[in-house]
């Protein structure tokens, strides 16, 4: 069952001009985790607000529960403030006047002081705060302050949670540990939560779902190893991960590209001229001097080494190594190709 | 937490129908029209002036004195700009960029004429200079009985005064400018192989060009609406002649016709200032000043530039504030404080008190509107209901006037109509109708300054609200509010500053037997009773310096070149 649904929900922001988003529509079930993933620009924050209720769309419906937020024909808009959806802001909004719990009984003026007291401590304990309770925001670490807007946001039980970019403004080590907090309350709390964010590896460790935008549009939602593995456009397929892209042809024999033949998954027309998905962690290679490839160029990564290697047409393709072996640029190789899933798109 | 609390903020039913898209008219936004529309009434009454035929005060006006009015008012205005250009552009430049003995204490002291009006200083002078005053006494002991000043009651020495008087406009701003990019800038023409002269006016001078025109237009829109000093000196201006012709001849139209004169003066060096400040924006790099030093003057440099902020600061400030220490001393020592200055005091702070709670009010509903409405409309209600500042106290109340007798007319139809018997005059030559000048006037100062405290909240934090099911009466009450208390505080003392500080309208339009400060200075100055008028003007000067102490730390501490 779906908490919430959108349906062809668009929105433009002047006049005339183009939509930020336009026709998207998914759903998310109660106590999922979905993250909205895309480049800057894309349209993920304005879907949050949409669903926040801090904008008011153009075209299509939102329902949360079993309640229509908002719907364009029918002229229907519950305000914010009614709409029972937390937030988690990017740069927290923790108000600066007030102590961490009093930030985090912001949103509990409806409840009698004892029931108020309750909650604000159980928020605390929830994200490990109970000690700093009386601090103001400004005295507080910015891993604490995130603590804080995520309890505060919590605390008055909202339906869903959104979370606008919650780690950008965290520098990396504390990232991870705060992705995993984050995760971990949410699990625990039974939480229905939408995240934003423009980071594929963060979205693909929390996110029961990744929904991925391009130009306001949603190419594509399923769970992070279908987006992955089986990324539905280009633009997927590029953004989730590095993707080489090399052109085939569809034979009764499978797809031919110059390096090698790769099965036709898709079932695709022979004679059909496509383009073959590849990942650098499916390329390998090895050394031979009648190697129709050429290193071209080393990149050394840490843990894995990026070859990126000159194909006898010019093309490039890149093969991610275990750092362990070490090839030198000019060395001539034959390249193999091991893709678990072949992903096919039709030339451009 | 368990899985599934009871949730508090939702799904709470929408009470009766669903909400439309196509919302009424905000409320706020209907308010801040509202106050468009009152700010705007004065202005037409006054730019419709000429629906009248002229009467016969203003043949006699146009035959006689006319032609003499509007020469004299442009020449003070045209010799006010170039004095304080001149003088606020070379001793900002002196104290940004180079260093010199007493350097420090002229940055921030240079900035203390500002809170004395000009009407103070003019006659503190009068009274200086006066024949019988200390200087042209000791000067007759020193060169003999015949020995005469040139008179200071004339177009000359009403220039000299408001320059002593405004130039700190055009410092602070040329000041400011210099601070942000002079420097920086001018190490880079001089790395490019100018001389320090030539890259001063090739480059420096052009940069700071918008903020000079600034300053300089806001010292001669001073002088365009400056009373109390031209009628102490009886120099024949426009503001002068509004009064004259509207308290001595009693003709309200011809009053009208004049000030639609003066407005047509302001709104024409308001739009002479925007095209002279030209499309350029001149925003410079990051780089603020704070890495390039300042030229350390030696020798008699030094001492000539020392010399030039001292002799500025004893004229402009110490001399005349000095002179009105000693009467009001004098007074004071002799126990002969007028019985009714305390009243005075009393009756001034309330009716500015009064003016600084309810334009603090009007700010806010005009930055709140804004702030929920970003939109080209509401932005420009709020500049348009900001447009008063311009505008001369003169020519304000005049257009206040007519509006509030016609309302003063429909009240007792329909006291009439209900009662049966009509009403006496409410609110003409009420506190209302000084305090609906005040609004029109003074409402940028309290719109802009509460503007710049909302906008230092995020609106996220509007959001954060929001999505926390508090609504926007809470949101103000619980967010906006306690942080933007100092940005309030600040409004609320600068306007009741300038209220007290205002002549003119409060001259035109105060209730009967009322006086203020400035009405009492202005009365005494008349008369030639100095030592008299010292008292409440040495109050004013008190009162003045309070804003500027409140903003003076703000513009000097940073960017200071090393020491």
């Amino acid at each position: 069952m779906s908490l919430v649904t959108l349906t062809g929900v668009g929105k433009r922001y002047r006049r005339h001009q183009a939509l930020a988003v336009s026709g998207l529509s998914f759903t998310v079930a109660h106590g999922e985790i979905l993250a909205l993933l895309g480049p800057s620009g894309c349209g993920k924050t304005t879907t949050l607000r949409l669903i926040a209720g801090f904008e008011t769309p153009d075209e299509g419906t939102i329902t949360i529960g079993d309640r229509v937020v908002a719907d364009a024909t029918r002229a229907i808009l519950v305000p914010a403030e009614e709409r029972g959806v937390g937030v988690v802001f990017q740069d927290y909004a923790l108000f600066p006047h007030l102590t961490v719990e009093e930030n985090v009984a912001f949103g509990l003026h409806r409840l009698a002081r004892p029931a108020r007291q309750g909650r604000v401590a159980e928020a605390l304990r929830l994200v490990d705060l109970d000690a700093l309770a009386r601090r103001y925001p400004h005295e507080l670490s910015g891993g604490q302050q995130q603590r804080v807007a995520l309890a505060r946001a919590l605390a008055p039980a909202p339906t869903l949670l959104l979370l606008d970019e919650p780690f950008s403004n965290l520098d990396a080590d504390l990232r991870n540990q705060m992705r995993e907090e984050v995760e971990h309350v949410l699990r625990s709390t039974g939480t229905t939560a939408i995240f934003v964010t423009h980071d594929q590896e963060e979205a693909f460790t929390i996110a029961d779902r990744v929904g991925v935008l391009a130009a306001g549009r949603l190419e594509q939602i399923a769970v992070p190893e279908v987006v992955y593995h089986q990324p539905a456009t280009p633009f997927v397929a590029g953004f989730v991960g590095a993707a080489d892209f090399l052109p085939g042809e569809v034979t009764a024999g499978g797809i031919v590209t110059e390096v090698g033949v790769f099965p036709n998954a898709d079932a695709r027309p022979a004679g059909q001229k496509v383009d073959v998905m590849i990942r650098p962690d499916d390329v390998t290679f090895s050394v031979c001097d009648d190697g129709t490839a050429t290193i071209l160029k080393r990149s050394f990564r840490g843990s894995e080494t990026l070859y990126c290697l000159g194909l006898p047409s010019g093309r490039r393709l890149f093969s991610s190594q275990p750092s362990a072996a070490e090839f030198t640029a000019g060395l001539s190789v034959r390249v193999d190709v091991h893709a678990l899933h072949v992903v096919t798109f039709p030339a451009q | 937490m368990a899985p599934n609390p009871p949730t508090l903020v939702a799904p709470r039913e929408t009470r009766g129908a669903p909400r439309s898209y196509v919302q009424k008219m905000s409320p706020l936004i209907l308010a801040a029209s509202a106050i468009a529309l009152a700010v705007a009434v004065p202005l037409l009454v006054v730019g419709a002036a000429w629906r009248h035929p002229a009467s016969a005060v203003w043949r006699h006006l146009w035959d006689t004195q006319l032609a003499g009015l509007i020469v004299n008012t442009l020449g003070l205005a045209a010799a006010v700009g170039a004095g304080t250009l001149v003088i606020g552009t070379g001793l900002a430049w002196l104290v940004v960029a180079y260093r010199f003995p007493g350097r420090r204490v002229f940055e921030w002291a240079l900035v203390l004429p500002l809170a004395v009006p000009a009407y103070v200083i003019g006659f503190a002078f009068l009274g200086l200079l006066d024949f019988s005053g200390p200087v042209q006494s000791a000067l007759r002991r020193a060169l003999g009985d015949g020995f005469r000043l040139p008179e200071l009651r004339s177009g000359w020495g009403v220039a000299l005064v408001m320059t002593l008087v405004f130039y700190p406009y055009v410092y602070l701003l040329a000041r400011s400018a210099f601070r942000e990019h002079g420097l920086a800038t001018l190490e880079t023409a001089r790395s490019l192989g100018h001389s320090r002269r030539r890259a001063f006016f090739e480059t420096v001078l052009p940069m700071a060009r918008p903020s000079l025109v600034a300053g300089v237009s806001l010292a001669m829109m001073e002088s365009l609406a400056d009373f109390g000093t031209v009628s102490t000196f009886s120099y024949r201006t426009l503001t002068e002649a509004i009064y004259r012709v509207w308290n001595g001849m009693f003709d309200r139209v011809a009053a009208t016709q004049l000030a639609s004169l003066l407005l047509f003066l302001a709104l024409a060096l308001l739009v002479l200032e925007r095209a002279l400040r030209g499309r350029r924006r001149f925003t410079q790099s990051h780089r603020r000043g704070g890495g390039v030093a300042s030229v350390r003057l030696r020798g008699w440099r030094a001492r000539v530039a020392t010399g030039a902020c001292l002799a500025i600061l004893v004229f402009a400030f110490v001399l005349p504030v000095g002179q009105l220490l000693l009467w009001a001393g004098e007074l004071v020592g002799g126990a002969r404080v007028p019985r009714n200055f305390l009243g005075l005091l009393g009756s001034t702070f309330a009716l500015a008190g009064g003016a600084a709670l309810s334009i603090c009010v009007l700010g806010l509903i005009l930055a709140y509107a804004v702030r929920l409405h970003p939109s080209p409309g509401a932005r420009f209600i709020a500049q348009f209901s900001s447009m008063g500042y311009a505008l001369p106290g003169a020519v304000i109340a005049v257009g206040v006037l007519a509006p509030i007798a016609w309302l003063d007319g429909v009240l007792s139809d329909v006291v009439q109509l209900v009662l049966g018997r009509p009403l006496d005059l409410l609110l003409t030559g009420s506190a209302v109708a000084v305090l609906f000048a005040y609004a029109v006037r003074f409402l940028a100062v309290g719109y802009q300054t509460i503007d710049a405290g909302l906008a230092r909240i995020p609106v996220s934090f509007d959001e954060a609200a929001r999505s926390l099911g508090v609504r926007l009466g809470g949101t103000l009450r619980r967010v906006h509010l306690p942080l933007m208390r100092g940005g309030l505080l600040t409004a609320a003392i600068l306007v009741w500053v300038e209220t007290m500080k205002e002549l003119p309208a409060t001259l035109l339009l105060r209730p009967l037997g009322l006086k203020t400060l400035a009405i009492e200075v202005w009365e005494l100055t008349s008369e030639s009773r100095w030592a008299e008028a010292a008292l409440p003007a040495i109050a004013i000067v008190l009162v003045g310096l309070f804003p500027l102490m409140l903003t003076t730390h703000l513009t000097t501490g940073p960017a200071r070149g090393p020491e």
